[in-house]
């Protein structure tokens, strides 16, 4: 459940740059033969439509349907009450709130347009009974997602701008903790408030307590101290744009050099993308970005088989463990790949 | 696993004996987080998961998201984990395996489109779980009763903190945020918080945006941490600076109203009769338009793994309450010369009435 700030700035994400996404969704749909788009939302799957529209939903599911010519509509489970904060949301022609989304989906098409081939972003993993109303109305459903992929994959401008700030928010939080702390609860505290302070829509740390004893990540549910060699990784929301980063804590200042080190030989390593064989050389090693509706897709990684191509121009989370003299050293930044590769959100580092 | 994970999955074996279903499909994700959390004891954040729960008690459970597939791994004790980047590819063959048995999913709703699919092309039949896991969500064991208890509390002091930080000229977010680490800091991983703060023109609360809190804003919240996976709410108005007589007026029909809800709240009732106790105190007062959808969307809910669950706290839920449910009872709604105004408690349902979880006064305060 959001409780971060959802709010859509006009500065930021201006209508006529919404518009032209939405214009460059309907060119690629109008040659892949589809009369619609439909892109589904939920707190964990926002990234699709927050996109398309500016709009991320606190709770719920919904979908915005993107018809081939005019402008687009939401259809939100959330009851009718939030639907004046929803307008003020997101940048749509209309919000209609329905426990049947797909089937009001479908009707909107029907009634905008009749019986069409409607595109799904994110098909498989949206829920069959959304897919079954929509196809009730009458509409034949394909899959939309390597469409979709293909107009969203390279960031614009203001793509950047937010995945910048959302950075910037995460070297803050993670700026404000104390190396030195020992409760584990109250460092997580200083980090999400700090970040939400800030603005952020959402705030995931989660926190490998003791490198000593184990690399596992947890969320921290109760009481626990830290090792003197911890790290932490913090996914951050910023109106769409998400981040993750690590960080390696220590104790000791003479280990800490280590660490600086590990970062200089990390963000080295990433600079080389969209090129990851040097990443690979590492045992753990893992790039995420968006490319439909899941924030942070993972794309390529140690642990993947059948990764994807990283593509110069868009925007990447990478994470590795390093081994450095022994000691492993847990890593992680945004970065925009390119020539040369940027390090995000880095001024305030 | 914990005791209270390791009852869990035992009273969810027990029940799948009783229905003869030899395996379970366990659909998760974040905002429908209670399925997955019951049966592997994970509280998702990314993506989607599924888990399947044999009649051994095996486990096994598939994330997309590898950020959480690295927490699960230590979280989820009793589970096998794994990363499934294609989640259709890497769980088909697991349920061809078991298609000759009698498997059930939950919830329907979130069914992946790629599993419906599977069912024609792999002669699976896939019952639906729902009615079962839904039963055992309601009506909580004492562990569970126990955790919603310590979330109550913690409801309480992060109430009182909200009043400490709600202060003229702070934003809402900014508030919000403060009260997040209130929270954090006391082992609380998750929270469910909405905020509303000005006058007449307030009809509804939201999640907290950039507007500033003013002297004489009428401020709202439901706030909501949750304990070990378990959630507790308090919704509670407060004034800033001195409550005007609208404003108090107002605030003792919504206290007559909560109170004559909770009075009624007893093993045999149905949450009909919760909801029409709650709203005859409108009614009385000429404010009987106020309690229909269009100006609020439940007279209260049931709660526990996630801040809203069954049942629905309206006139037309027939649910009948049963001991060791837990609901909150809250008239939350729109007054048209006050603005919107919250009030409400968490309470367990007991044979002959219920206690009352949360303990912060119930006053309209004024800061």
């Amino acid at each position: 459940m959001r409780r971060g700030l959802i709010s859509w700035s006009k500065d930021e994400l201006p209508e006529t740059l919404l518009d032209g996404r939405v214009a460059a969704l309907q060119a690629a749909m109008a040659g892949a033969g589809l009369d619609a788009i439909v892109a589904y939302t939920t707190p964990a799957r926002a990234a699709a439509v927050s996109w398309l529209a500016g709009f991320v939903p606190y709770w719920n599911q919904g979908l915005m349907v993107v018809p081939r010519q005019g402008r687009p509509i939401l259809v939100s489970a959330l009851s009718n009450r939030v639907n004046g904060w929803m307008r003020r949301n997101a940048h749509v022609a209309d919000v209609m709130n329905s426990p049947r989304i797909g089937s009001e989906a479908g009707k909107f098409l029907m009634s905008h347009a009749g019986k069409g081939n409607v595109g799904v972003v994110d098909l498989p993993h949206l829920p069959a009974v959304v897919i079954e109303d929509i196809a009730a109305e009458g509409h034949t459903i394909a899959d939309a997602s390597a469409l979709f992929r293909a107009v969203r994959v390279v960031a614009d401008p203001a793509d950047i701008a937010l995945h910048e700030r959302a950075a910037e928010i995460a070297r803050s939080a993670l700026a404000a903790c104390d190396p030195r702390e020992r409760d584990a609860s109250r460092l997580v505290s200083r980090i999400d408030g700090e970040a939400r302070r800030l603005g952020a829509e959402e705030v995931y740390p989660a926190v490998a307590v003791d490198l000593a004893k184990s690399f596992g990540m947890i969320r921290l549910e109760k009481a626990v101290e830290l090792g003197d060699f911890s790290a932490i990784r913090i996914s951050v929301a910023y109106k769409g744009a998400w981040v993750r980063l690590t960080k390696t804590m220590v104790r000791k200042d003479g280990v800490r050099s280590q660490i600086d080190s590990a970062e200089k030989a990390f963000a080295d390593l990433a600079a080389k993308l969209p090129d990851t064989s040097a990443l690979a050389t590492n045992a753990t090693w893992l790039v995420e970005g968006t490319r439909t509706a899941l924030p942070l897709e993972p794309l390529a990684g140690s642990m993947i088989d059948d990764g994807e191509p990283i593509l110069p121009g868009s925007i990447v989370s990478v994470s590795a463990t390093l081994d450095v003299g022994g000691a492993p050293i847990m890593v992680g930044a945004p970065f925009l790949v390119g020539s040369p590769t940027r390090l995000l959100g880095s001024s305030q580092a | 696993m914990t005791t209270l994970s390791a009852d869990r999955r035992a009273r969810l074996g027990e029940a799948m004996r009783n229905e003869g279903i030899d395996a379970l499909v366990i659909c998760g994700t974040s905002w429908q987080e209670a399925y997955l959390r019951y049966v592997a004891d994970f509280g998702i954040l990314e993506g989607n998961g599924l888990a399947i729960l044999t009649a051994d008690g095996r486990c096994r459970m598939w994330l997309e998201s590898v950020a959480d597939w690295e927490r699960a791994q230590t979280e989820a004790k009793g589970t096998e984990v794994h990363f499934a980047r294609d989640m259709a590819k890497a769980v088909t063959g697991e349920i061809q395996a078991i298609a000759n048995q009698k498997v059930a999913v939950t919830p329907r709703h979130l069914m992946p489109a790629w599993l419906a699919k599977a069912e024609p092309e792999r002669r699976l039949r896939l019952d639906d779980a729902g009615p079962l896991i839904e039963r055992l969500f309601m009506i909580k064991m004492p562990g569970e009763l126990d955790a919603i208890r310590r979330a109550a509390a913690l409801a309480d002091d992060g109430y009182a903190y909200f009043m400490e930080v709600a202060r003229p000229g702070r934003t809402q977010f900014e508030v919000v945020a403060d009260v997040e680490a209130f929270l954090r800091a006391k082992g609380s991983a998750d929270n469910f918080q909405i905020i509303g703060s000005g006058r007449a023109d307030v009809r509804g609360m939201t999640p907290p945006s950039e507007r500033k809190l003013a002297v004489g804003d009428m401020v709202t919240t439901e706030l909501t941490p949750a304990i070990d996976g378990y959630f507790a709410q308090i919704c509670r108005t407060m004034v800033l600076g001195r409550a005007d007589q609208t404003q108090k007026k107002a605030f003792a029909i919504w206290l007559e109203s909560m109170e004559a809800g909770i009075a009624a709240v007893r093993a045999g009732v149905t949450a009909a009769d919760i909801a029409r106790a709650e709203n005859d105190v409108f009614r009385k007062y000429g404010l009987g338009d106020y309690v229909t959808s269009k100006y609020t969307r439940v007279r209260g809910h049931g709660l526990g793994l996630m801040p809203d669950m069954r049942p629905a706290i309206l006139e037309d839920v027939d649910v009948v309450l049963e001991t060791g449910m837990t609901i909150i009872v809250h008239p939350n709604t729109y007054h048209p010369e006050a603005g919107y105004m919250v009030l409400g408690d968490v309470v367990v349902v007991g044979d002959t009435g219920c206690e009352v979880l949360t303990r912060t006064p119930r006053r309209l305060f004024e800061v």
